[in-house]
């Protein structure tokens, strides 16, 4: 178990890392589905090839980021995809880019707010 | 085809990733391609290319990803933390040694052009031979000290003079370079001696470095900024420069050295001063395609009106000077097609 000081060590992500675990956040999601969401979520700037996904996917299972489910999603075809979700670690390092982002926001917002007095 | 082609080139991963995820790998490319085919041709064409193109990194990851003890992934993340792909512009210092070898060459590449009839003194004549022997020895120095540095962006021109001079000089003789009373070898070609300045750059690098880690870097950093093969490639022009205008009027040369000389130096300086890809790659193409042509139309007009070259000599020559910038310039020009193609990003 990560104590949550050492979150801080793992920070700041990646923009496609945290992209990949923003994607995951509301529900699990099978490889495509992971390329055309943080395609949406970053405006198109982020294209993941297959190799560079699982590239990464491999990286967060390794490091307990993210978790493979049970269960996968079968296709009409038979094809089948497995799915891939945030574990309670994945989910508390997420939480905490969320927070610095946040922070670094707030601190910009309240200096431009105090210069355009 | 391009599901065969897929499945074909995910051979070439370790073991261990293909028995997990190949078959994954494969569904998700073919979703991929399914996907964007819906959409028209062009989304699917770049579907196919950013996995083609993006395949020799994502396999190099999967070869040479470093495994730390706190398996970081920001550890493998080559693209944003490695320093040679920082949006920085160089250093003065590094400016200053990035720009040396193009602003003594183009001094060299003068002093060379100044007639012996104009009277200069004697210690003039000890300079340039003494600058010429020096610049015999800077790239593999230069060369040494990158490599110790892991290969900076500023020493890869330096790389590619080492080798070029190496070589050239196998086959070259130098009688009139009399040092302090040293020959050089007189007549006699250098041979395998002129690769003994290289060869001690490569063991004094090895025994400062203690590793071919910065080989690897070299290749590495090559891979990451495509701009960066141009830039070495830039290395070659002062060479290219002197060739073609040997034989040539010293008067007549004059001319050419000193603005191609200040052109290369500019270049440099802007190229390692620009924070941007896209500001490199236009300092790189505006500076090579100049100096080229400059070279190219210098050096047949002087022909075409000295010799009675036929117009077809001047033709070739600028052909030939296009084909050098488009294989000087095209890794370059890959390099922001591959980038506007997407951030491909590692993560």
């Amino acid at each position: 178990m990560i104590a949550p000081g050492n979150l801080q060590n793992h920070l700041p992500l990646t923009e496609a890392t945290y992209f990949i675990l923003v994607s995951l956040a509301p529900e699990p999601r099978h490889g495509y589905a992971i390329i055309k969401d943080v395609q949406e979520l970053s405006h198109g700037r982020i294209n993941f090839s297959t190799g560079t996904l699982y590239g990464g996917i491999k990286r967060l299972l390794d490091q307990g980021w993210i978790h493979r489910k049970d269960e996968t999603v079968s296709d009409n075809n038979g094809q089948v995809r497995k799915a891939y979700a945030l574990t309670e670690l994945g989910r508390r390092i997420l939480q905490a880019e969320i927070d610095r982002l946040n922070s670094l926001v707030s601190v910009a917002q309240i200096r431009v707010a105090g210069e355009s007095l | 085809m391009a599901g065969r082609m897929y499945a074909f080139l995910l051979r070439e991963y370790p073991a261990d990733i293909r028995t997990v995820f190949g078959e994954e790998m494969q569904v998700t490319f073919s979703d991929a391609v399914q996907g964007n085919a819906n959409h028209g041709t062009l989304p699917l064409i770049k579907t196919i290319f950013i996995e083609f193109f993006d395949f020799p990194r994502a396999l190099w990851q999967a070869h040479f990803a470093k495994k730390t003890a706190q398996g970081s992934i920001k550890d493998t993340d080559m693209y944003l933390n490695d320093p040679m792909n920082a949006k920085k512009p160089a250093t003065f210092g590094q400016m200053i040694v990035g720009s040396l070898p193009f602003f003594l060459f183009g001094l060299l590449m003068i002093l060379l052009k100044m007639r012996g009839e104009w009277n200069f003194p004697l210690w003039m004549d000890t300079v340039g031979k003494s600058l010429f022997a020096f610049l015999l020895l800077l790239p593999a120095i230069g060369f040494a000290a990158g490599w110790v540095r892991s290969f900076p962006r500023w020493s890869y021109p330096y790389t590619a003079m080492a080798f070029l001079l190496a070589w050239y000089m196998t086959n070259a003789s130098s009688p009139g370079l009399i040092l302090f009373g040293y020959p050089f070898f007189g007549r006699e070609l250098w041979g395998w001696r002129a690769w003994i300045p290289l060869g001690v750059a490569f063991v004094v690098a090895l025994t400062i470095s203690r590793s071919l880690e910065p080989v690897r870097k070299f290749f590495a950093h090559l891979w990451e900024d495509w701009s960066i093969f141009s830039y070495l490639l830039a290395g070659l022009l002062p060479f290219l420069i002197m060739v073609a205008f040997d034989e040539i009027d010293s008067y007549y040369s004059l001319y050419f050295m000193v603005p191609l000389a200040v052109l290369l130096v500019g270049m440099v300086v802007l190229y390692l001063k620009s924070p941007q890809d896209r500001q490199r790659v236009l300092v790189l193409t505006v500076g090579i395609l100049t100096v080229l042509a400059a070279t190219a139309l210098g050096s047949a007009s002087y022909w075409l009106a000295h010799n009675g070259a036929a117009e077809d000599f001047a033709r070739r020559s600028l052909n030939q000077a296009g084909m050098t910038a488009l294989v000087v310039l095209l890794p370059a020009w890959l390099e922001l097609l591959r980038r506007s193609m997407g951030r491909l990003r590692v993560i």
